[in-house]
C-alpha cells in the first residue's frame, strides 16, 4: 500500500511538471503568436524584402571634339576562392604567366588564411580574354562599374576623380557632380534565407535617371602637348610645381588648362595632396612684373599719363620701406613702351603715382582680381586684394610691379584675355554646357563688362610685342609671327626663409595686333635662372609653336623682324591739327580718338606725324614750333608736366589738382600752373563766356 | 473471428488516432518544408513515408511482443547497441559512417536512437532487481548510462548525449528513490555549474544543500556527507575542466550562456523566434510560410520543424500539436498507473522520459526558450532511426496496457 501511495505521489508530482511545462510552452506561443506577433510579423517582412539600390550611370565627360575624358565602364578584376584551389603552386604559376604578375605574389596571396583574396583589380581586356580562354579553375572574374579616364594624367585637375565608393573630388566631376552623378533607382525585391534575389517577386521601385553629359572647351591635343611641355621643362628646372593655361581668345574659351605635378584619376589613391591641388586655380602668388602692362593700362585709359612722354627712372624711389629699383641697366629715361621692355619697376611706380589709390583698386575689382572668376572648378581662390595697401601712396607703386597683390593664374589669364580683346573683361569658358541627352541643362555664365577701352589696349597691345620683339622675352620670339607678352619674377615668402624661392611666370598672346590665343605659364620654385624671362618665355614659345602646329595658323611676316608694312587704321579719316594751340589739338585729338604725343617746343601745331607702328596704337606725334610758351590750360596735370619736363621747360606749380586751371609766365620765362579740379575749370570757362558776352 | 475481436478490443485506439493525427501533420510538415512534390528535396518526403510505414509496422511489432522479452535480452541490446556507437569511428575511415550515421546500402542508420532504447531496457532490468534506494545502487546503472552518453558526446552530439543522463535521473525517480537521493541528482549538475560560477556562489549552494538535505534526512551526518558530494564534485570542476578542449569548453560556454555565440546558434533561433512569431493565431497557410519557403528558417524539416508548423498553421496549430501530444503523455502516464508489472512500470516511465524530454527540448528550442540543441521532434521530425525507434517506444506502454486487459 505504501508502495502505491508512493506511485501516486510520484505520479502527481509528474502530472504537476507535465501541465506546468505545456502551460509555459502554450504560454510562450501565445506570447509570440499573439502578443508580440505584429513584431515579429514586420521582422520576417523586412527580412524578405530588399531595398536595392541601382546605381545610376555617371555622366560622360567629352572635351571640345566629342572626345571621351572620362566614362563609366565595365571593369573586371579576378578574385580566387583559396578553398576551391587544388593546386596552388601550379595556379600561381599559371595566373602569373596569363597576368604577367609575380610568381611568388601570387603564390603568397593565395597561401593567406583568407578564403577570398583578389589578384588583380582593373583587367585590362586583353587580360579579361586572356583569362577566359585559360579557364584557372579557382580563378574568378569580377565584373563591375567603374570610372574610366582613357587619356589617364591628361586633363586630370580639369576632371578630378570618382572614389570608389562613388564619391566624386576635384574638378568638374566634384563640381558639376550634381547634374553628372544622376538619381539611383530602388529596386524592392525579395531575398530567400541564402541570400538569392528572387525577380518573380519583385515589386515596386523607381528606375536609375542617369547623369548628363558634360561637354568641356578642352582640346586634348593641345592639352597633352602643354602637358609634355609644362612636365619636362619643370623638371629641367627642378620646379615644385607648374601651371600653364591657354585660351582661345575668340571664343573665350580655354583650350587647355595644366597643372604640374598631375596624377592619373584612374589611381587616385597613390597620390597625394600635392599633385590633387589644381595650381591653376587653387595657387595664390604675386604676379611681379606681370601686372605691369595692366597698371599702365589703367594710367593710360584715364589719361593720367601721356602715352607718348618719357619718364625718367634714373633714380631709385625711396619708400618706407625700402627703394624701389630697377635690376636691369637701361638709359635714363624711357617711353612707356621701353618701362615695359626694360621692365622698369621705378617707370611703373611713377606712372602709378598719378593714378588715384581707389581707382586702382576699383579697376582691379572690375578685373575680378581678389574676386573668383568662377570657371566651374572646385577649390578657386579668391587672391588677395588690399584696399589699404593699394590707397596707401607707396603701396599702389608696390601693386604696380606685382608685389602686395595675391593673384591666381585664371585670373592673370582673365585680364589680360581683357586687354587683348580690346577692352571688354568676360568669364572665361571652360564648360560648354552640360547636356542632357539632347536638351542643354547647364550653360556657364559668362560675365561681360567693359573695364578698358580699346585705344588703350592697342597701345598695351603694341608695347607688349616690343617687350618679346626687343626686350626681355625675347626667348618667346617666334620668327613669322607676332607675340605680345610679359615676363615676370615674383619673389615668394620662402617656406623656411631659406635662400630665395621665386615664381617665374609669363603671359602671351598672339598675333599681337589680332590676338587669337593667350597662353599663360608658371612656374614654381624654379632653380637658377629663375627669371620669368630665362624659365617661363621657352615654354611659350613652345607651346605658342604647337598651336601653331597643331591649328595650322600660316606665318603672317616675311621677315624675322620685319613689321608689318600696312596696317588698317581703325578710326578713319585724321583731322588736321597744324597751326592749332596745344591745348585745342589735345581736345580734338581725343575726340577723334587718337593720343596726342607732343614734341618740340613752342605754342602751335607746325606739323603733324602718324608712324606705322603708331597707326595700330592710335598715337599721332604733334610737332610744336613758334615762339610762344605753350598753352596748356584743360590739360590733366600728369600730361602737362611730363611735357614740360621732357621738353626742358621752367615750371612752378602751385595747387593741387587732375587738371591745369590756370597758366601764366613770369619775367623769367617760368611757366606757373595752378592745378585744381575739372570743375572749377569748366565754372571759370562758363564766366570767362559770360563776361565777354 | 472471436480473437481478433477481443484483440481490438483491449487495444487502447484513442492513443493509436493520437499518434496517427502526428504522423499525418507531420508529413504534411515535411512536404511543405521540401517544398512540395516538385521541390528539388521532395525524395525527403517520399523517404519520410516509407520511415513512417516502418515506424507503424515498428508500432505493431512492440505491441505484438511482450515487454518483458526486451528486459529479459536488455544486456544483449544494449552490447549490441554500444558496438553499434563505437563502430561509426572505424567506419569513418573506409567511407561508411559520418559523424553520426553508419551508411547501409544507401541508407542511413542512427545509432544513438536504438541507444536510448537500450539505455531504457537496461535500466529497468536493473532498477526491478535493485532499487534505487541507496547511492551505492546507482553506480552500475551510472556508469552504464555514461558509456553510451560519452560516445555520443565524442561524435560529437551534445544534444542527444543528454537524453541519457535525463532518462536515468526520471527512472530513478520513477523507480521512488528517496527524496534525497532525488534531491542529490538535481544538485550535481546544479554544483557543476555553480563551480564555474565562482567560490563565493558555490560556497552558498553547498550550505544551502546541506540544509535541504537535513531536512529531508533528518541526519547531520548523512546530509554532511550528501553535501560533501557535491563539494567533491564541484571542486572537481575545475580539473574537469582543464581536461576539456578549447572548443569543447567554447560549446559548453555556448550552452549554458547562449548570447555568446549569436551569429552561429543565435542566428538560427532568431529565424526560428521570427518564424513562430509572424505566424500570427491562424498561421500564414499551407506552404505559405515565407520564413520557411524562402529557407531563412534552418534545419526545417528535422530541428525546427515545430516552427514550420506554428508559422504555417499559426497558434492553433501548434496548441493542436501540443494538444495531441499532451493527450499522449496523458495516456502513458496513465498506463504506468495502471499496470501492476514493476518491470512495466519502469519501462513505460523510461519511455515517458524519452518521450517529454524530446518534445520539450525541441519545442522549448524553437521557442527560444532553450539554447539549440540537435534533439528531434518525436514523430514529426524527418530521420528514419529517429521515427522507427520512437514509434517502437510508444508501442511498448500500449503494449503493456494490452496485456493487463488481455488478462
Amino acid at each position: 500500500m505504501d508502495e502505491v501511495c508512493e506511485v501516486i505521489r510520484r505520479v502527481n508530482i509528474i502530472w504537476l511538471v507535465l501541465v506546468t511545462m505545456f502551460g509555459v510552452i502554450w504560454f510562450r506561443t501565445f506570447q509570440l503568436q499573439v502578443i508580440e506577433s505584429d513584431i515579429y510579423k514586420k521582422m520576417a517582412d523586412d527580412l524578405h524584402s530588399v531595398n536595392e539600390s541601382l546605381p545610376a550611370k555617371r555622366g560622360t565627360i567629352y572635351d571640345r571634339e566629342n572626345r571621351i575624358l572620362a566614362t563609366e565602364r565595365q571593369v573586371f578584376s579576378c578574385y580566387a576562392l583559396t578553398n576551391t584551389i587544388l593546386n596552388k603552386r601550379s595556379f600561381a604559376r599559371k595566373v602569373s604567366d596569363v597576368l604577367m604578375m609575380d610568381y611568388s605574389t601570387v603564390l603568397k596571396r593565395v597561401t593567406d588564411y583568407h578564403r577570398f583574396v583578389w589578384i588583380k583589380r582593373n583587367l585590362t581586356p586583353e587580360e579579361v580574354k586572356r583569362l577566359r580562354a585559360e579557364k584557372i579553375e579557382g580563378l574568378r572574374l569580377y565584373a563591375d562599374i567603374g570610372r574610366n579616364y582613357p587619356y589617364s594624367e591628361t586633363c586630370c585637375h580639369v576632371l578630378g576623380f570618382v572614389d570608389v565608393e562613388g564619391k566624386s573630388a576635384g574638378g568638374v566631376e566634384s563640381y558639376f557632380s550634381k547634374y553628372l552623378r544622376g538619381f539611383p533607382g530602388l529596386r524592392v525585391s525579395h531575398r530567400d534565407g541564402i541570400g538569392r534575389v528572387l525577380w518573380a517577386l519583385s515589386s515596386g521601385g523607381v528606375s536609375p535617371q542617369n547623369g548628363c553629359d558634360l561637354y568641356l572647351t578642352i582640346d586634348v591635343r593641345l592639352q597633352r602637348v602643354c602637358e609634355n611641355i609644362i612636365a619636362t621643362l619643370a623638371e629641367k628646372n627642378k620646379a615644385r610645381g607648374a601651371v600653364a593655361i591657354v585660351l582661345d581668345l575668340k571664343e573665350n574659351e580655354i583650350l587647355s588648362l595644366v597643372s604640374y605635378p598631375m596624377y592619373d584619376p584612374n589611381e587616385y589613391n597613390k597620390y597625394s595632396q600635392r599633385e590633387w591641388m589644381n595650381r591653376a586655380v587653387s595657387m595664390v602668388f604675386e604676379p611681379g612684373s606681370v601686372m605691369k602692362p595692366v597698371i599702365m593700362a589703367l594710367a593710360i585709359n584715364d589719361m593720367r599719363v601721356n602715352p607718348m612722354v618719357a619718364v625718367d627712372c634714373s633714380k631709385p624711389i625711396i619708400t618706407p620701406w625700402g627703394e624701389i629699383n630697377d635690376f636691369m641697366e637701361h638709359k635714363d629715361i624711357l617711353t612707356l613702351p621701353e618701362i615695359l621692355v626694360w621692365s622698369s619697376n621705378i617707370g611703373i611706380s611713377k606712372l602709378s603715382a598719378s593714378l588715384d589709390g581707389e581707382r586702382i583698386y576699383e579697376y582691379l575689382e572690375n578685373l575680378n582680381f581678389g574676386r573668383r572668376v568662377g570657371i566651374g572648378l572646385p577649390g578657386e581662390a579668391s587672391g588677395i586684394l588690399n584696399r589699404d595697401w593699394i590707397n596707401n601712396r607707396y603701396g599702389k607703386m608696390y601693386v604696380s610691379f606685382g608685389q602686395g597683390i595675391g593673384v591666381t593664374a585664371i585670373q592673370v589669364v582673365s585680364a589680360y584675355a581683357c586687354i587683348a580683346n580690346g577692352g571688354v573683361w568676360k568669364t572665361p569658358r571652360l564648360i560648354r554646357y552640360i547636356k542632357d541627352g539632347e536638351k542643354v541643362v547647364y550653360e556657364p555664365v559668362i560675365e561681360e563688362r567693359r573695364v578698358l577701352s580699346e585705344t588703350t589696349c592697342n597701345y598695351i597691345k603694341a608695347a607688349m610685342d616690343r617687350v618679346v620683339s626687343e626686350g626681355f622675352a625675347k626667348e618667346a620670339f617666334i620668327s613669322g609671327y607676332r607675340v605680345a607678352g610679359k615676363t615676370g619674377t615674383a619673389e615668394k615668402m620662402s617656406r623656411d626663409g631659406e635662400g630665395e624661392k621665386y615664381f617665374s611666370q609669363m603671359v602671351a598672346f598672339f598675333p599681337s595686333d589680332d590676338p587669337a590665343y593667350l597662353v599663360f605659364v608658371l612656374f614654381d620654385e624654379p632653380e637658377y635662372p629663375f627669371f620669368g624671362s630665362r624659365v617661363a618665355a621657352p615654354a611659350i614659345k613652345e607651346i605658342i609653336t604647337n598651336i601653331i602646329l597643331l591649328y595650322n595658323l600660316p606665318p603672317m611676316y616675311k621677315y624675322l623682324y620685319s613689321y608689318p608694312e600696312v596696317l588698317v587704321s581703325k578710326r578713319g579719316d585724321i583731322p588736321n591739327f597744324v597751326d592749332l594751340k596745344l591745348a585745342d589739338a589735345y581736345r580734338i585729338a581725343l575726340e577723334n580718338g587718337l593720343y596726342p604725343v607732343f614734341t618740340n617746343r613752342g605754342d602751335r601745331v607746325k606739323k603733324q606725324f602718324q608712324g606705322v607702328d603708331d597707326k595700330m596704337s592710335g598715337v599721332i606725334e604733334l610737332i610744336l614750333g613758334g615762339d610762344g610758351m605753350p598753352y596748356m590750360v584743360g590739360l590733366p596735370s600728369g600730361y602737362a608736366l611730363s611735357y614740360l619736363v621732357r621738353e626742358g621747360y621752367e615750371y612752378k606749380i602751385l595747387g593741387d589738382g587732375d587738371t591745369v586751371v590756370e597758366q601764366k609766365v613770369d619775367e623769367g620765362g617760368v611757366i606757373i600752373l595752378r592745378l585744381g579740379d575739372i570743375a572749377l575749370l569748366k565754372e571759370r570757362e562758363l564766366d570767362e563766356s559770360n563776361e565777354s558776352a | 473471428m472471436v480473437e481478433g475481436r477481443r484483440i481490438a478490443r483491449n487495444l487502447d485506439f484513442s492513443y493509436m488516432i493520437a499518434i496517427a493525427i502526428i504522423l499525418s501533420i507531420g508529413l504534411l510538415l515535411i512536404y511543405s518544408a521540401v517544398g512540395g512534390l516538385s521541390g528539388s528535396d521532395s525524395h525527403y518526403f517520399l523517404k519520410q513515408t516509407v520511415w513512417v510505414s516502418l515506424g507503424i509496422i515498428a508500432f505493431i511489432l512492440s505491441v505484438g511482443i511482450e515487454p518483458a522479452l526486451w528486459v529479459k535480452y536488455a544486456k544483449y541490446i544494449y552490447i549490441a547497441s554500444i558496438l553499434l556507437l563505437v563502430v561509426i569511428f572505424p567506419l569513418r575511415y573506409v567511407g561508411l559512417a559520418g559523424s553520426r550515421w553508419i551508411y547501409i546500402g544507401g541508407i542511413a542508420i542512427q545509432p544513438s536512437e536504438f541507444a536510448k532504447l537500450s539505455v531504457i531496457f537496461i535500466l529497468t532490468r536493473i532498477f526491478t532487481r535493485k532499487r534505487p534506494y541507496s547511492i551505492r545502487n546507482l553506480i552500475v546503472p551510472t556508469i552504464l548510462v555514461l558509456i553510451p552518453a560519452l560516445i555520443i558526446l565524442k561524435q560529437p552530439d551534445f544534444g542527444t548525449a543528454t537524453i541519457f543522463p535525463f532518462i536515468l535521473f526520471f527512472m530513478i525517480f520513477w523507480a521512488k528513490a528517496p527524496a534525497y537521493i532525488v534531491i542529490l541528482l538535481i544538485t550535481i549538475p546544479s554544483s557543476l555549474a555553480f563551480a564555474l560560477l565562482g567560490y563565493i556562489k558555490f560556497a552558498i549552494f553547498v550550505f544551502a544543500t546541506f540544509i535541504i538535505f537535513y531536512i529531508f534526512t533528518l541526519s547531520r551526518v548523512k546530509a554532511f556527507l550528501l553535501s560533501a558530494i557535491n563539494l567533491l564534485v564541484g571542486a572537481s570542476t575545475p580539473f574537469l575542466w582543464h581536461l576539456l578542449k578549447d572548443y569543447q569548453k567554447e560549446r559548453l560556454m555556448t550552452f549554458l550562456n547562449p548570447k555568446a555565440d549569436p551569429l552561429g546558434s543565435g542566428y538560427n533561433v532568431i529565424q526560428s523566434v521570427i518564424a513562430v512569431g509572424s505566424g500570427r493565431i491562424w498561421g500564414k497557410g499551407f506552404m505559405q510560410g515565407s520564413q520557411s519557403q524562402l529557407r531563412f528558417l534552418p534545419h526545417q524539416r528535422t530541428d525546427f520543424i515545430f516552427s514550420l508548423l506554428s508559422e504555417e498553421w499559426g497558434f492553433v496549430g501548434a496548441f493542436i500539436l501540443l494538444l495531441l501530444f499532451y493527450f499522449i503523455l496523458y495516456r502513458i502516464i496513465i498506463f504506468a498507473q495502471k499496470t501492476t508489472v514493476e518491470e512495466y512500470y519502469l519501462l513505460i516511465g523510461g519511455v515517458f522520459a524519452f518521450i517529454s524530454y524530446q518534445l520539450f527540448v525541441n519545442v522549448c528550442m524553437s521557442l527560444g526558450l532553450l539554447p539549440v540543441t540537435g534533439l528531434p521532434l518525436p514523430l514529426v521530425s524527418y530521420g528514419g532511426s529517429s521515427m522507427i525507434v520512437t514509434m517502437f517506444a510508444l508501442g511498448l506502454p500500449m503494449s503493456a496496457e494490452f496485456r493487463r486487459r488481455w488478462l
